[in-house]
């Protein structure tokens, strides 16, 4: 039964930043599913808003206040899901952002700023698979997704910590799958291109994800809770032997990018 | 002086689809670094063949489908090999553009731009790497094109033909590497004279606010490309295609 094999029923996931935005939506798509959910991140009120929503679709679920970028803070978040829960199934590091001094003058980058962005974008997640690995090691199970960008991929004017903290996500996917495919712990990442953080709900929502689009295959971006289905896809059995991968959520985006939108006239023989 | 192991002095160059502007600019740069260059001019096998083929001084003619077969091809790499009596450097170039909806191009269509840009690369460099790999070595520079790894409207037969050398650089390097015989892709991106730009000043206008330079690519800015991937030089890079592009590959 294919379709079973995307359950995720007993499973505990961890996802960091899950109070907004991409991280939300995949954390009620991962509920939906079955998933109990533990969200990690700075501001409570709104892990503790979604927690009530996992809540409400019959799961378990606890707000961890965490800020990811502190070992020790990731290291007692860890804990205390092995405490309520006795183990971890999927961690998603979703949390991450533009960061200090994104958009700032190359020359003008402080020491602080270039840190906070690696720190926010790539240090968090390391810290987080460093606490959580040992129990998914132990369990002989476990599921890591990472979330970088198309900004990982690419290059942008005055992106400098973002970018590179990206790209850097996406390497060390690649290297942490090889490292833990003996233990049967499956890690990939997740590539959104651009997408709305929030979803369309009215005919003027949809318009405007059209305008911000146009120039993206699809002509659209995408929205928040376009991410689920493949973050379930991720963290499920269905994908048992996919690990390593970059998968790009972008409206085809990364294949294109040769030309402004319909640019090729008929070239005939 | 590590300059040295660009020098082509001494080595000989057989460049397959020498007279588009691209070709003459690989022919004067590898000429310059002191290559014997053989130029191989593709000309149309049919009436229905209209762009694509190409005049101008060269040393072999060969007919586009012969070269995109297995025995053309052969004899094609043969008379080459009689002038030249070796071939250190093969320089594959021949490009046929070609842009239709995929909803309406046809079996002869798909055919020609498959034969064009990539069957006749393949046979090509089948009868050269024998030739190499008896000889102990030698030096294949594709060119190809950004639409060989990216996707464009209106390009799906180009594309796939382009996307078919970028693989077959990678195979046949790894085929080739113990015997010696590097292979490389030189990737282009939007080139003044492009066929597919070349008198659409809209066209140009557009890229030319689209690409990071701001501006379109001069043949002249191929031709060290070419001499590196076919010289000495270039004594540790195999299976890659490089490419020559204004950065619009890196842009998001």
């Amino acid at each position: 039964m294919t379709l079973e094999k995307l359950r995720l029923d007993d499973r505990i996931a961890v996802v960091t930043g899950g109070g907004t935005g991409l991280g939300k939506a995949m954390a009620l798509a991962m509920a939906e599913a079955g998933a109990d959910i533990v969200l990690a991140a700075r501001r409570p009120e709104p892990i503790e808003d979604v927690i009530k929503q996992v809540e409400a679709l019959g799961r378990r679920g606890i707000a961890i206040k965490t800020d990811v970028t502190d070992s020790v803070q990731v290291d007692s978040m860890v804990q205390q899901v092995i405490q309520e829960f006795g183990k971890i199934d999927i961690l998603l590091n979703n949390a991450g952002g533009g960061g200090a001094g994104r958009g700032k003058s190359l020359f003008e980058l402080t020491d602080d700023d270039w840190r906070v962005g690696i720190d926010t974008n790539l240090t968090g997640a390391f810290y987080c698979i460093r606490a959580a690995g040992p129990y998914m090691v132990s369990q002989r199970a476990g599921v890591i997704i990472n979330v970088a960008s198309g900004h990982g991929m690419r290059g942008a004017p005055n992106s400098f910590m973002y970018n590179s903290a990206k790209a850097g996500t996406i390497t060390f996917t690649k290297s942490l799958a090889l490292t833990l495919v003996d233990d049967n712990i499956r890690v990939n990442c997740i590539v959104p291109g651009f997408v709305s953080q929030t979803d369309p709900e009215t005919e003027e929502d949809w318009d405007l994800l059209r305008q911000r689009g146009r120039f993206v295959p699809v002509r659209r971006i995408g929205f928040a809770s376009e991410l689920g289905p493949l973050a379930v896809f991720l963290a499920s059995d269905a994908s048992s032997y996919v690990t390593g991968q970059s998968i790009c959520i972008d409206g085809g985006g990364m294949v294109d990018g040769l030309g402004p939108v319909q640019l090729v006239p008929v070239v005939t023989l | 002086m590590p300059l040295n192991g660009f020098d082509l002095h001494g080595k000989k160059g057989l460049l397959v689809g020498a007279n588009n502007n691209v070709g003459q600019a690989i022919c004067s740069a590898m000429t310059e670094a002191g290559a014997d260059m053989l130029r191989v001019t593709v000309t149309k096998s049919s009436s229905s063949f209209v762009t694509g083929s190409e005049s101008g001084t060269s040393d072999i003619e060969v007919e586009v489908t012969a070269m995109a077969s297995d025995d053309g091809a052969d004899r094609m790499v043969q008379a080459a090999l009689t002038k030249l009596g070796r071939v250190d450097i093969l320089v594959n170039n021949f490009d046929l553009a070609f842009a239709k909806p995929l909803v309406d191009v046809t079996d002869a269509e798909l055919d020609i731009v498959l034969a064009a840009n990539l069957s006749g690369v393949f046979w090509t460099m089948k009868h050269v790497g024998r030739h190499m790999i008896a000889n102990g070595g030698g030096r294949v520079v594709n060119v190809t094109s950004a639409l060989g790894e990216r996707g464009l409207p209106n390009v799906a037969a180009y594309c796939i033909a382009k996307g078919g050398v970028t693989q077959l650089t990678k195979a046949a390097a790894l085929e080739w590497g113990p015997s010696g015989v590097y292979v490389n892709g030189l990737g282009l991106g939007w080139m003044e004279g492009d066929p597919i730009a070349v008198n659409n000043p809209e066209l140009i206008e557009r890229l030319q606010r689209y690409l990071p330079m701001h501006r379109l690519g001069s043949p002249d800015e191929v031709g060290a490309l070419a001499v590196y991937l076919g010289s000495d030089a270039c004594g540790y890079m195999s299976g890659h295609t490089v490419y020559v592009e204004g950065g619009v590959m890196t842009k998001l």
